[in-house]
């Protein structure tokens, strides 16, 4: 993989009246790796690669592409990305491969090449069933997968995919996956997602984001390894705040807790093993538990750590 | 070449859109077989009731006379009815049920037969009896009072003071009001399409397509010429068979349909640079719709495709008054139609009314692109 500087965002702001959508943001994008834009909603995903598709114009601060500063009205920069946003865009009253030829046309590519990236398209993105069905009658899968399709048509060097998986069914998930995996290497891909386990599985590197601001940046694996190794432990309780004060009092040395919505979490090593003597110990303190829950850490464990508060709300 | 790639994309979803490019087509002939069906002999027969009190027979001449009165075609003028009492009758007027009631009065026979020594006598009253704000009565009590009029001249032997000479321009005379209404509606045909060119191109704005098409280096100038080309194409489609189906119920046109035809296109490239500017201001179809009525209404009514409207003059250039209305396009449509599908005029003809229609035309289509440009095709700030 080639890591050098390909986008460069340099203290970017977007404002929306009263609203920082995104706010001093500071990101480095490598060619050829993907990169989660990772956040809840709200959180300025959109409005950043809406800034990086040159759709909207940054209040201040620059963007950079292979060092040079992009003009928003830049044409070259603008045919090398290929963008598939939140809602499908496509025609409705158009087969795929009549949309696909189209936009080829308007991208001003000859007729060879289009020809054979609207089969390798429809092929690779289990498209060819729907070929000639106007777009409007496919699926939601389909119509997500076509998305994508028109999003490469051109063959650009930046793909930008706003929540690729949002709404999918399993069998579409898989192969928008299984895609955007295969242009690892060769396209710098930017994919915005709230999804922790999409950008776990997907992501070279992680970015999170939270109130239009970078919070950190790296690969998924040493982000989870910032809320350590282990576990997390979750326990449903009926009053969190005050439990916590009571469980805090006799918790072992390696194991931190804290309130995450209506629950407690527990992270440690070896959890599993721990269970028993956690379990003894709050019956101790009379605290009543209606759910108990254990998992590795994720990429949502580190958005908790970072913002006390979690992806979904 | 994206000109033609884009405006072929949209040729074909409109096909597809069977029910609006429908709708959009068939507004104009179906306006004018409404027409043709609200006045099947080409000409509005005004209903007039007489209340016939003479106690001579001048009275039922004077009633046959006026059940005789005719158009060019032979079509009736008036449709009499003899009625016996005044209060039901000003009901039936109230209810413009009829245009006016004639009074012939009880001495009306006395009057016409009175000899030179009773010429001090009062003379017989004929009394018009009607609402004055019901734009049909002033054509029916005129039409009444003509024949009664020329009646009277005829039993009394006084040859007339004065005579009118009426000299009609073209084939005007011959013409019924049904083929009067025709170049208004061929025009209101055009300016439908305000519709679909708003519509068509706000559906790329709320579905994001748009951003598709500026993404791919499309200049906004060939965007917007090639996302309204069809509509163009669709403004002539639908003036030949606005046109096709009256001359199929009768219109008779008396110049050259190429020309009327002409006039029609550049009038739709000025009715789709207002669906731009409709376009520009809306976020969504449905937004685009809305909007679009209020330029319909003002082409409509303003520039007298539906009735005629007085003019108010701002300035004269080279012996012609230009009034304020006449900065909207379909005015000088509606004047070019009509000299040349009812006075049969050529292309020198309306040299004047083509050349405001294209100067205009090319304002409007600019002025919508350079708007739609502003509002839609930047990024955003």
């Amino acid at each position: 993989m080639t890591h050098q500087s390909y986008i460069h965002l340099a203290g970017v702001c977007k404002s929306f009246r009263e609203v920082h959508a995104v706010d001093d943001l500071d990101l480095e994008i490598n060619q050829g790796e993907i990169l989660g834009l990772l956040g809840p909603n709200g959180a300025g995903k959109t409005t950043t690669i809406n800034l990086i598709a040159g759709f909207l114009k940054p209040d201040r601060g620059k963007i950079y592409w292979n060092g040079a500063l992009v003009n928003v009205r830049d044409q070259e920069y603008r045919k090398n990305i290929g963008i598939c946003p939140q809602e499908n865009v496509h025609w409705n009253k158009l087969t795929p491969v009549e949309q696909l030829t189209f936009l080829g046309h308007m991208y001003g590519l000859p007729k060879t090449q289009i020809d054979f990236q609207c089969q390798h398209l429809l092929e690779v993105l289990n498209l060819g069933s729907a070929a000639h069905r106007l777009a409007g009658k496919l699926s939601g899968g389909m119509q997500r997968r076509l998305n994508i399709a028109l999003a490469m048509i051109h063959d650009p060097q930046i793909l930008i995919l706003d929540e690729p998986e949002a709404g999918l069914d399993p069998q579409s998930r898989i192969c928008v996956r299984e895609y955007i995996r295969s242009l690892a290497n060769s396209k710098t891909v930017i994919l915005t997602t709230h999804n922790m386990d999409e950008a776990q599985r997907m992501a070279d590197r992680v970015a999170v984001i939270d109130q239009g601001r970078l919070l950190v940046l790296d690969t998924p694996e040493a982000l989870v390894l910032r809320v350590g190794q282990g576990d997390v432990l979750e326990l449903e309780v009926n009053n969190p705040g005050a439990s916590l004060m009571l469980l805090a009092l006799d918790l072992p040395e390696q194991l931190s807790a804290q309130v995450v919505g209506d629950m407690i979490q527990v992270r440690g090593l070896d959890l599993v093993n721990q269970l028993p003597v956690l379990l003894s110990r709050l019956e101790k303190q009379d605290l009543i538990v209606s759910e108990i829950r254990l998992r590795k850490n994720t990429l949502e464990d580190v958005f908790i750590q970072l913002t006390g508060r979690m992806l979904r709300e | 070449m994206k000109i033609s790639r884009i405006a072929g994309k949209n040729l074909i979803e409109q096909l597809r859109d069977r029910v609006t490019l429908g709708l959009s087509l068939l507004i104009g002939p179906f306006f004018v077989l409404l027409y043709w069906l609200m006045i099947p002999s080409g000409s509005t027969t005004y209903a007039v009731m007489i209340q016939n009190l003479d106690l001579g027979e001048k009275g039922d001449q004077v009633v046959a006379l006026l059940e005789d009165l005719t158009y060019p075609s032979g079509d009736r003028l008036l449709d009499i009815s003899l009625v016996e009492s005044r209060e039901r009758s000003e009901l039936v007027l109230q209810n413009r049920d009829a245009e006016v009631l004639v009074i012939i009065p009880e001495d009306f026979s006395a009057a016409l037969t009175r000899g030179p020594e009773q010429s001090d006598r009062a003379p017989a009253e004929i009394t018009l009896v009607g609402d004055l704000t019901n734009p049909y009565y002033a054509v029916g009590a005129v039409m009444a009072g003509s024949v009664i009029d020329e009646f009277v001249q005829v039993q009394s032997g006084k040859a007339p003071a004065v005579q009118y000479l009426e000299i009609a321009l073209g084939d005007s005379a011959g013409r019924s009001e049904f083929d009067l209404y025709i170049p208004g509606i061929l025009i209101i045909s055009v300016v439908m399409l305000v519709f679909i060119v708003s519509m068509t191109i706000s559906a790329e704005v709320e579905s994001g397509t748009l951003g598709r098409l500026i993404m791919t280096g499309t200049k906004a100038w060939q965007l917007l010429i090639g996302l309204s080309l069809p509509t163009i194409l669709w403004g002539v489609g639908s003036l030949w068979l606005t046109l096709m189906v009256a001359v199929g119920l009768g219109f008779e046109s008396q110049g050259s349909i190429l020309l009327a035809l002409l006039i029609g296109g550049v009038t739709s490239i000025a009715v789709v640079g207002v669906g731009l500017i409709v376009a520009a201001f809306s976020k969504s179809v449905s937004q685009s719709f809305i909007i679009a009525n209020f330029p319909l209404i003002f082409f409509m009514f303003f520039s007298g495709a539906v009735y005629p409207i007085p003019r108010i003059n701002l300035f004269q250039i080279g012996g012609i008054q230009v009034s304020i209305y006449d900065i909207l396009p379909p005015t000088h449509a509606i004047v070019a139609l009509n000299k040349i599908l009812t006075l049969g005029e050529g292309f020198s003809g309306v040299i004047y009314e083509l050349t405001s229609l294209v100067i205009l035309s090319a304002v409007f289509y600019l002025l919508g692109i350079w708007i739609f440009k502003g509002k839609h095709l930047g990024p955003q700030e």
